[in-house]
């Protein structure tokens, strides 16, 4: 049972439950404020550089990018890890704080499931466009064909991550969805505006608020929170089988899978946490995303950070421990010290360093400082996939193989172009969808007060 | 209440008289629940089924208009004791205690775990036909079952299996799903109000008692509607 005391209250303010509906659809309700639309048209401009970029990317080749034979994987597989890593936090928030029942949740856990999706699907691009000849990229699927029929290797890590992905944004965005039906009904029977009654009222599915519906409702939420618990932990695992069934030095390790999810929910939490901060100051969401909310996500990032730290310091030591040559010159000479050495600390500092700020309640507490720290994490991770992917493909077993890479105007290009479309993807989700989850918000605004006995404890099991 | 139904039956002998005297009661404006008959006759079904609907449209609520979620479970309880028959609350967010208290059962879950069941058998019964039956390939003399590393995508595919035919279930069975009119009858109850609706056909008390007993439980409207006059 949620007790007040130790969080502080969920909604400030002494809400009604119409108000609750009215400030959380105020975004949608008002008129578009004038930096949306400059933010839009930079989001779209980078999309577009991005889809230029694709373009000649497809009709030339990859050689138009940096990589060779032997960094073959150079800023697409890092930047693909990268943004699968900042989609696990929507339903890493939604999943693993509904099963530990953080009622605190209930007010950031739409923001994340919409970053999700939209840093799933810029995830996707890039295998997509790395396949070469992206337009038969459904030979990827196992389906009987004229090809022999010739079937797809199940061992394969690749095939794993294709079906993972898959799997995930089709989840992710499902969960997503669902969660927004009665809010659209609750946006369909408060608007007055009798174009969005129609369009919301064709979203919202019929829904009227039944016992019937809710009894199923929260059925479906108990099966789906279940079993996308266990996708959560797989999904990223099997990205880092990419690597771990490897045989490269730096990525042949057991630590991976772990290494991996953790490294996951790090960004994505981060992420969430510069999403927001921009809730807060750009759409005044304070009495929802209350600063015990900030503090809150704070507190978990300084957790995850020390297992960060904890991580690198063990793959360092069983470099060294194992005595494998390979190993002992990639981390001491090709990380820690050597060409990479750059990305390596930027990453350690970014990760295991800056965030154990967050000790600090001051700190927690000023909005300015959490936005900055949740950017550099964020860096910080993206420095991580790097010195993964790059430095032991740069530097391998034969000095005769070994060769520098850097990115291509196009592979930049590439990048820029994903962030501009989860600029844009997020931007439409601030204004057109509801930004915070109302009826969840509204079931916990009772914890407010003090408790009657009408509200027995152990009735709430599940929202 | 429903098994408690008390039916007024009609034998006839002969088609001919059946379809005759059906024919009469449905111009009177009788409600025909069923006929059942030895073999096809030309009584006109769908005149019955339509007549039925129009009946039941023209049904009229009770509705008792609550402002929280405390005063609300309040009165549903009050009136389950004194045996009010409740035909449906609608409410902001979902309420356990009146999800438990209107004695609806839902097996989604149970179907849940089917679908995982049957995903499972499928995912690893065509990779095994794939990889060993239909093209058998040799990976560096690796087995062609190569079960354990079949076990990756029989997890994820199967979430997925599980999640997209849940939804689908939950779908049919709520009737939530694109393109649907919403059978709405207080919109209020989506925004800020909890309401319970009552079939006046069939109450369980007198409706003076149910208005007074939602009154006293601190309803804030008690009001009579005729199903579908939005």
């Amino acid at each position: 049972m949620y007790k007040t005391a130790i969080r502080g209250k969920l909604v400030d303010g002494d809400k009604s439950l119409g108000q609750i509906s009215t400030d959380i659809l105020s975004p949608i309700d008002a008129k578009t404020p004038l930096w949306w639309y400059g933010a839009f048209t930079v989001s779209l401009l980078l999309f577009t550089w991005g889809a230029i970029s694709i373009f000649i990317t497809v009709t030339q080749g990859i050689g138009t990018w940096g990589v060779h034979n032997s960094v073959g994987w150079g800023w697409e597989i890092v930047n693909f890890v990268w943004w699968i890593g900042i989609g696990h936090a929507g339903t890493a928030f939604s999943i693993f704080l509904l099963i530990l029942r953080q009622k605190w949740r209930t007010a950031i856990n739409r923001a994340a499931e919409a970053m999700t999706v939209f840093a799933v699907l810029c995830a996707a691009l890039f295998p997509l466009i790395h396949m070469g000849r992206s337009w038969l990229f459904f030979w990827v699927f196992p389906y009987p064909n004229t090809r022999g029929p010739l079937w797809v290797n199940f061992n394969s890590p690749l095939f794993w991550d294709f079906v993972a992905i898959s799997a995930y944004l089709l989840i992710s965005a499902s969960f997503w969805y669902f969660g927004m039906v009665p809010d659209f009904a609750t946006i369909r029977d408060t608007t007055k505006s009798k174009i969005k009654k129609a369009i919301y009222g064709f979203f919202a599915f019929g829904w009227t608020g039944s016992s019937k519906e809710w009894l199923r409702y929260e059925g479906l939420a108990f099966v789906l929170g279940g079993i996308a618990a266990v996708l959560v932990v797989s999904v990223h695992s099997i990205v880092s089988t990419d690597f771990a069934v490897s045989v490269e030095p730096g990525w042949h390790t057991t630590l991976f899978p772990p290494y991996f999810v953790v490294g996951a929910i790090f960004s994505g939490f981060a992420m969430v946490l510069t999403l927001v901060t921009l809730m807060k100051k750009l759409y005044k969401m304070d009495d929802f995303i209350t600063e015990n909310h900030v503090d809150a996500v704070c507190r978990i990032l300084v957790f995850v950070s020390l297992i960060m730290g904890t991580a690198y310091m063990t793959e360092i030591f069983i470099a060294w421990y194992s005595g494998s040559e390979y190993e002992i010159y990639l981390f001491f000479h090709n990380r820690i010290t050597g060409d990479y050495a750059f990305q390596f600390w930027a990453m350690f500092t970014c990760n295991a360093l800056v965030p154990q700020l967050f000790w600090s309640r001051k700190i927690r507490r000023n909005l300015l400082l959490v936005f900055i720290i949740s950017l550099i994490i964020n860096l910080g991770m993206w420095f991580e996939r790097f010195n993964i992917v790059v430095t032991s493909l740069a530097k391998d077993y034969l000095p005769s193989n070994w060769a520098p890479y850097h990115p291509t105007i196009i592979e930049i290009g590439f990048f820029a172009g994903t962030i501009g479309l989860f600029g844009a993807g997020v931007l439409l989700f601030f204004r057109y969808l509801p930004q915070i989850a109302i009826s969840e918000v509204k079931m916990v605004s009772k914890f407010n007060k003090q408790q009657t006995d009408h509200l027995k404890p152990g009735h709430h099991e599940y929202e | 209440m429903s098994t408690n139904k008390k039916y007024l039956v009609g034998v006839f002998n002969d088609e001919h008289t059946l379809v005759d005297a059906s024919e009469k009661v449905l111009e009177k404006g009788v409600v025909i629940e069923e006929v059942y008959t030895p073999y096809p006759n030309s009584i006109n079904k769908q005149q019955i089924t339509l007549n039925r609907d129009i009946m039941i449209t023209n049904k009229k609520y009770l509705i008792g208009v609550f402002n929280d979620e405390h005063t609300l479970v309040d009165a549903f309880e009050k009136a389950l004791e004194k045996g009010v028959v409740i035909e449906e609350v609608y409410t902001p967010y979902p309420i356990h205690e009146i999800l438990m208290g209107m004695k609806i059962k839902t097996r989604i879950t149970y179907a849940a775990f089917f679908y995982g069941l049957f995903g499972v058998i499928a995912l690893l019964g065509g990779m095994y036909y794939a990889a060993v039956i239909d093209w058998p390939l040799r990976f560096g003399g690796k087995p062609f079952n190569s079960f354990p590393s079949f076990i990756v995508v029989t997890i994820v595919a199967t979430i997925l299996i599980i999640t997209i035919l849940t939804l689908f279930t939950f779908s049919a069975r709520s009737k939530v799903y694109p393109g649907k009119k919403a059978d709405i009858i207080d919109e209020r109850a989506t925004n800020d109000k909890f309401i319970i609706v009552l079939d006046q056909g069939n109450m369980g008390i007198e409706m003076p008692e149910v208005t007074e007993l939602f009154e006293s439980h601190g309803a804030s409207e008690v009001y009579q509607k005729e199903a579908n006059s939005n």
